[in-house]
């Protein structure tokens, strides 16, 4: 099963884009939840970002420099 | 060990990791955005509140503040119930209606959390007091964090547990910093369990991450309370692996000092220490995450409250209780002369006499209320009845958010209190305890909790210049869950004070300095005859409702308290010159508005004078015209209210700052002109 992974609402003031860093874990690779997957600045400080599920990152819907709104699909893990 | 001590200390593992799973749920739902609101999570700390909870009884009650799951999880409540009530669902443990910070469950010991950080320490006091009173073998273990120990209501509360020797556990999960603040920022001596000694008991520190010591430290504490040598505060040394709130990501935390913590995990030793393989851990907590994932799935799809049933939960029913009749063996205090004349001091202590005489749950606490030699209170109406009810006139020491909150805690167990500050003005002080939690408790728990609880204050200009005479009634009367009364007449007091008693609901009754009738050297100048006939029997004046005191044609008056009386002898000039008959209302109930009353008056007149002592901008008289004007938009109104200013010491100042009988007179007499 994919599980579309969402950008969450990490920012301190409404309406805010956060700004995706860099990606931690590469795309074929596993990751468990509640490892960092990517490192997102928000209005407030850089932040780590962790999986919401355990599994292998298929895709990566936003690279690293992009600004996504809270709730946009930024990945998405296979699971099981 | 046996299979049986086995067992239970694989119970206590599993809630750990119930505990665990739960908020890493919890926290995983937040980052995909399903759930609303915000959290604050206990990841690291669950070996206190299960150690904690394992060395209480069931029928043994717990507080909370911030950080709530693991206390509810670990004193019974179910993840579902919890899970609803994050989900905001009408089957979570508080209806919905509470929330993340305010997880509780009246049935299961444990009240609303309480979000305000020192907030539930008296009313963990207050909830002992109860069980002393009533000679209950139960304890309450209250739990708050390293941030609380600066609040004023830590030092009010502990102080009056201590001097009473209640039953509380004071727990405080020290996990180095309050929301974001090392507590070296914030106290000279970092080692909390210190503080105990300077109020005269026993505290002691303990190493919150191992749950083993947590519960022989619980289990030492509970002994020690159950034989009437509490309270005892536990320090428990632990961390938290997570941010204060959902948004925080914990960059205040230096790294090496999270990865030491991490090597000190409850979880992680307590497994070790218990001998568990990889496979035996693996299969408990995969248990345990398919219950929450299944739990999670039935909270997702449950029925949320509707928005047409936001007022439910706000006010107890009267339904809800047994009202104490004054019975044949408890006659009321005149049964054998009778009608007699009395003023409000003696009407409201024979009042508060019978209802102590016809039930045991009732009792008075405030300051110089029931010392022997003393004044009966700083204007008599306790006078005496520490001869009567030696254990049950509670005299606090001067700390009134403290007392409020040992009142309300009390009331949450079943107590009928009657609070009491010598002067209105301090309530500031109490308003925390009186508007965050009393006034709140019921709809927080979605209707489960009852806060029976009375309150009175005297209040009005009278010679001791600015913090000893506001008229406090406009600042509680837009306070959901709160009543609010203000007799005019001894009549009216001793039989608001028993509705209020009955009434099951947090009730504040503003009594005025001047219309007491207090003797001796408690008499006051300029006092106004407020006496009244007193029947022989038991009577009730209702809650909620004005009372017309003079029917008039031409124009309507409303005033409470002492300007009810004004309000008469102006209208009473009017009429001896001819011309202006007013009807005057004695407005009498300032929450709920008896607005039928005033209505009919209002509908028959089409003019209003509304009179208030205390400033104009911002009173109950603002709130009086505005609920008017929309009820009957063609009526005239005008209001009669001292100016904008702090209520002036000097005798020409004060009676400036004051409205009188002539200035309502000339104010009734300005509408008629204006309209004629």
């Amino acid at each position: 099963m994919d599980v579309n992974m969402k950008m969450p609402d990490l920012a301190t003031n409404e309406g805010v884009e956060l700004e995706i860093v860099r990606w931690l874990v590469d795309i074929g690779a596993s990751i468990k939840r509640g490892e960092p997957l990517l490192e997102v600045e928000t209005d407030k400080a850089l932040t780590e970002v962790e999986s919401i599920v355990t599994g292998v990152l298929r895709q990566i819907h936003a690279p690293a420099g992009a600004k996504v709104p809270v709730g946009a699909v930024i990945a998405t893990i296979r699971v099981g | 060990m046996s299979d049986k001590d086995r067992a239970f200390l694989l119970s206590l593992y599993e809630r750990m990791v119930l505990i665990r799973e739960f908020e890493d749920t919890v926290k995983f739902l937040f980052l995909e955005g399903a759930m609303p609101g915000t959290i604050h999570q206990c990841q690291g700390q669950e070996a206190t509140a299960v150690g904690i909870c394992a060395a209480l009884r069931s029928e043994d009650w717990i507080t909370s503040t911030f950080r709530g799951h693991g206390h509810a999880l670990a004193k019974g409540l179910t993840a579902q119930e919890l899970l609803d009530e994050l989900f905001g669902a009408e089957s979570g443990c508080c209806k919905g209606r509470g929330g993340s910070m305010h997880v509780g469950n009246m049935a299961k010991g444990m009240v609303p959390g309480i979000a305000i950080v020192a907030g539930g320490i008296p009313l963990a006091t207050g909830m002992a007091l109860s069980f002393k009173m009533r000679n209950e073998d139960k304890v309450v273990a209250c739990f708050f964090g390293d941030g609380a120990i600066a609040e004023g209501a830590f030092h009010e509360g502990v102080n009056m547990a201590a001097i009473w020797n209640l039953p509380v556990i004071f727990v405080c999960e020290n996990n180095l910093y309050g929301a974001s603040t090392r507590i070296d920022l914030v106290m000279k001596n970092a080692r909390i369990s210190d503080r105990a000694a300077s109020y005269g008991f026993r505290g002691e520190t303990v190493d919150g991450n191992d749950v083993l010591a947590v519960l022989a430290a619980g289990r030492r504490a509970v002994e020690e309370c159950r034989s009437g040598r509490g309270p005892v505060l536990l320090e428990l040394l632990t961390y938290r692996r997570t941010g204060h709130s959902r948004r925080d990501p914990c960059h205040y935390q230096p790294k090496a000092e999270r990865e030491q913590w991490a090597q000190r995990d409850p979880i992680d030793r307590f497994a070790q220490s218990l001998n568990l393989s990889a496979a035996e851990r693996e299969e408990i907590h995969s248990r345990i995450q398919l219950e929450l994932t299944q739990a999670v799935e039935r909270a997702k799809a449950a029925p949320h409250p509707k928005a047409s049933e936001i007022t439910e939960y706000v006010f107890a029913s009267p339904a809800d209780r047994a009202i104490p009749p004054v019975r044949s063996q408890n006659p009321p205090e005149g049964r054998n002369s009778p009608a007699r004349r009395l003023g409000i001091a003696e009407a409201l202590r024979e009042g508060i006499a019978e209802e102590m005489a016809a039930d045991p749950a009732v009792f008075c606490i405030g300051e110089d209320i029931g010392v022997v030699g003393g004044w009966g209170g700083a204007f008599t109406v306790t006078l005496g009845l520490e001869k009567r009810f030696a254990d049950r006139l509670i005299n606090t020491p001067i700390a009134e958010l403290g007392s409020f909150g040992v009142a309300t805690g009390a009331a949450m167990m079943g107590m009928r209190p009657i609070a009491d500050v010598q002067y209105g003005d301090f309530l500031f002080l109490a308003s925390d305890q009186i508007i965050n939690n009393a006034a709140k408790m019921r709809y927080m728990s979605g209707g489960t909790a009852s806060v029976p609880l009375v309150m009175r204050a005297p209040v009005g200009a009278t010679g001791r210049g600015s913090q000893h005479a506001q008229n406090m009634e406009r600042y509680f009367t837009g306070v959901p869950g709160l009543k609010v009364v203000a007799p005019s007449t001894a009549y009216d007091a001793k039989g608001l004070l028993k509705s209020a008693l009955r009434d099951g609901n947090p009730v504040l009754m503003f009594e005025h300095k001047l219309l007491y009738g207090s003797k001796g050297a408690r008499s006051e100048p300029g006092a106004v005859d407020a006496t009244s006939e007193i029947p022989a029997e038991d009577y009730l004046v209702p809650l909620g409702k004005a009372a017309l005191r003079r029917e008039g044609r031409h124009v309507t008056v409303l005033g409470w308290l002492l300007m009810a009386h004004y309000c008469i002898q102006a209208a009473e000039r009017l009429a001896a010159e001819g011309r202006i008959d007013a009807e005057v209302i004695d407005v009498r109930s300032l929450a709920p508005i008896d607005w039928d009353t005033i209505g009919a008056s209002v509908a028959k007149t089409g003019r209003v004078v509304i009179v208030e002592e205390g400033p104009k901008t911002g009173g109950v008289g603002a709130e009086l015209a505005a609920g008017i004007a929309e009820r009957w938009p063609s009526a005239r109104i005008a209001r009669v209210a001292s100016p904008d200013v702090p209520v002036p010491f000097t005798p020409v100042l004060e009676d400036t700052y004051k409205p009188d009988a002539a200035r309502i007179a000339a104010a009734v007499s300005a509408m008629i002109r204006s309209c004629a």
